[in-house]
């Protein structure tokens, strides 16, 4: 198979929500020695675009969204480590890590906002859930990422937002990211109150806000 | 008597035991160990390390079996009450809106203590307000403590049973010892409940454990617990129905095995939010069809049971007092409701349970009394088949002058508060005033002149204590 025909494999099993010729393609793209890098900016990246360009069209909708971004993941899964072999990195938009707050379990927000964020061609970390605020200095000092997401989903777990941000301060963090928060009983007053960069009311809310932060206008 | 039935019984028992399945395969995850401990000796499997607990078919059907099949709660007059379970429905608001929204500007702002206080004065005075589920979450307290805060406005301003989230233990304790201020001691409030304890399982299958604390005790104590979860269907349990049903029952049957296991006389209801996704907005559709469904295959599963249910029922996702809220309120009120869901909780909230709207309240209560005359139905006896009335009256005749007319038409024909029925030039010449206009004007009729049943003042200032306690502690 040639480099086009691999990377096109990639492209439409993105588009198809295929996960298994995902990965076929992917570890086609290795045994073939074409660039991962390659690979994954023509193949899944603009595979991607095209699907977040379809949801906000209303072509398709959130379960297609999500799958999309799951292919795309498990590809990377294969690709990443030989991208980290050549020494290259990928060219994202940003890095971004997402995380629900210590005392909080919930997470399918946060989900949707990493899949919406991975569809607009950001790399995205998911740390998972009830998140104490050291774990997220840990991460943040071991990703680097350039914006950190805090979902809470409570009024009571709620001003532990403001306790991760008092968190970052203290390591010396605070300027090294842009913090966004979400969920249900969050606010853009509240976002202001506890010196937030940025509140997203729902997923798409989200990207924008990202983008807007490191700079990336439509 | 229920009369809307969606569920064959073979199909009631695949769901049945498919819920058994998961909680004999799947299992929950319970993250306290009192709880797995007990749930050990009475014959559960625990991985202590994992925190999950399979619970066999046998402690899950016990634990069904044994769960009170009704209980009662109280007004604060300890006079006026409410069978939960059986066959009565009933009706209440729903909690917590951390929005307002102002009709008349058509405009949201955050809820405020007096808001909070307002909605409850106005759900008082409301006849088809049965219990009170806290509205609101005021946003002009500490959030620490807010839960203390909405107790204390609700004890204030309504003497209906109240429904408040416990989310800690300490939450939960602080309320037990209002309402026992209020009816003269912890003994006295088990014996005649005036509030319930909300507790939610996070779906899928997962307790967390300040909320498990609180649970255990209240169960141990007496005090009702409502047990709510909300999985939504696609996201947090199967985007096909059936699948979160049967996930949503399993969930309230572990939750029963807890209480079974703590203590077996604890009073117990069940309140299920389980929707699906909005596959636009990643939203929870609280309005829609599958609500009405869900809500009414729970009522269902809980007569099969013979255990209380609850849930959420009308509802609705628009964002202001118009026709989508119509519909949506109406639906998810009525399906529930004709399949025998004992407390259907929905009434002062729009936009997804988020906002809280004085003037919608006005509305549900509206809403509400529609649906009861729907769900009650009609007699049939000699007296209403009426067919010596008919021979009276005879081809051609009137029936307006009749007695019967009179004697009868009080129980017969519903008679509204606020829907208009007037010929249309008078409504025009009266201003052409949609519904929510007069809805408003009676939610101010109410705040100027209702009286609440004052508490007594020991108990005043007990709360009011508590409150304030608790403010210096954060």
């Amino acid at each position: 198979m040639s480099a086009e025909k691999v990377i096109e494999k990639l492209r439409l099993a993105v588009l198809d929500y295929n996960t298994d010729e995902a990965v076929s393609a992917a570890e086609e793209v290795i045994k073939l020695r074409v660039d991962p890098l390659r690979a994954i900016e023509d193949g899944l990246a603009k595979g991607i675009r095209e699907v977040g360009e379809k949801f906000a069209n209303g072509e398709i909708f959130l379960p297609e969204l999500i799958m999309a971004a799951e292919t795309m993941k498990k590809a990377l899964e294969v690709l990443e480590p030989e991208l980290k072999k050549e020494k290259k990195e990928r060219k994202a938009l940003g890095k971004v890590l997402l995380g629900t707050v210590a005392g909080d379990i919930h997470s399918i927000g946060k989900t949707i906002v990493a899949s919406m964020l991975t569809a607009n061609g950001f790399e995205v970390y998911d740390i998972g859930e009830d998140v104490p605020a050291e774990k997220f200095v840990e991460k943040i000092k071991e990703l680097k990422p350039d914006v950190v997401g805090l979902s809470a989903l409570l009024t009571t777990t709620l001003p532990e937002q403001r306790t991760v941000i008092e968190t970052l301060k203290r390591e010396g963090l605070r300027d090294k990211v842009k913090v966004i928060i979400g969920g249900a009983p969050a606010s853009k007053e509240w976002a202001e109150e506890i010196g937030a960069d940025g509140y997203g009311a729902n997923a798409t809310e989200a990207v924008e806000v990202v983008k807007k932060l490191l700079g990336h206008f439509k | 008597m229920p009369s809307l039935n969606l569920l064959s019984k073979k199909q009631k028992y695949a769901l049945h035991l498919t819920s058994l399945d998961i909680l004999q395969e799947v299992g929950v995850i319970v993250p306290y160990e009192e709880a797995l401990r007990k749930l050990e000796e009475a014959g559960a499997e625990v991985d202590y390390r994992g925190q999950l607990v399979r619970i066999p078919q046998h402690l899950a059907e016990e634990a069904l079996q044994k769960t009170p099949h009704r209980f009662s709660v109280y007004n604060r007059d300890l006079k006026t009450r409410k069978i939960l379970g059986g066959d009565e429905t009933h009706f209440g608001t729903v909690g917590f809106a951390t929005n307002f929204y102002d009709a008349t500007s058509r405009t949201y702002r955050r809820v405020t203590v007096q808001d909070l206080a307002n909605a409850t004065k106005i759900a008082d005075a409301l006849d088809n307000v049965e219990l009170y589920m806290c509205m609101g979450s005021p946003m002009d307290v500490p959030h620490e403590i807010v839960d203390r805060y909405m107790w204390a406005i609700a004890f204030e301003n309504t003497s209906k049973p109240i429904i408040n989230e416990a989310m800690q233990k300490e939450g939960a304790l602080d309320a037990i010892e209002m309402a026992s201020a209020i009816v003269g001691g912890v003994e006295e409030l088990r014996k005649k409940p005036i509030m319930l304890l909300l507790m939610s399982i996070t779906s899928p299958l997962t307790y967390d454990r300040a909320t498990l604390e609180a649970f255990i005790e209240a169960c141990k104590l007496g005090i009702p617990v409502f047990v709510n979860s909300g999985p939504m269907a696609g996201a947090t349990s199967p985007v096909t129905l059936a699948g979160t049903l049967t996930l949503n029952m399993a969930e309230f049957i572990s939750a029963l095995v807890i209480r079974y296991v703590v203590n077996k006389d604890a009073p117990l209801i069940i309140g299920s939010w389980a929707r699906a996704i909005d596959v636009r907005e990643a939203s929870a559709v609280l309005g829609g069809p599958e609500f009405a469904l869900l809500h009414a295959c729970v009522a269902h599963m809980a007569h099969y049971y013979g255990i209380p249910s609850a849930g959420g029922g009308v509802l609705s996702d628009s964002k202001s007092l118009d026709a989508q809220m119509g519909y949506e309120k109406a639906l998810t009120g009525v399906i529930p409701a004709l399949a025998g869901l004992n407390l259907i909780c929905g009434m002062g909230l729009i936009a997804s349970e988020n906002t809280m709207s004085l003037e919608g309240l006005v509305i549900d209560n509206e809403i509400v009394s529609m649906i009861k005359k729907i769900v009650n139905g009609f007699e049939i006896t000699d007296e209403t088949l009426a067919l010596d009335l008919i021979k009276k009256v005879g081809p051609k005749g009137s029936f307006i002058t009749e007695r019967h007319t009179l004697e009868h038409f009080r129980k017969e024909i519903w008679i509204p508060k606020i829907t208009n029925r007037t010929f249309p030039e008078i409504w025009v010449k009266s201003g052409a005033k949609d519904l929510w206009v007069k809805a408003k004007e009676e939610a101010e009729k109410i705040l100027k002149d209702h009286q609440v049943l004052p508490l007594p003042k020991d108990a005043k200032d007990k709360i009011m204590n508590i409150v304030k306690g608790k403010k210096e502690g954060v």
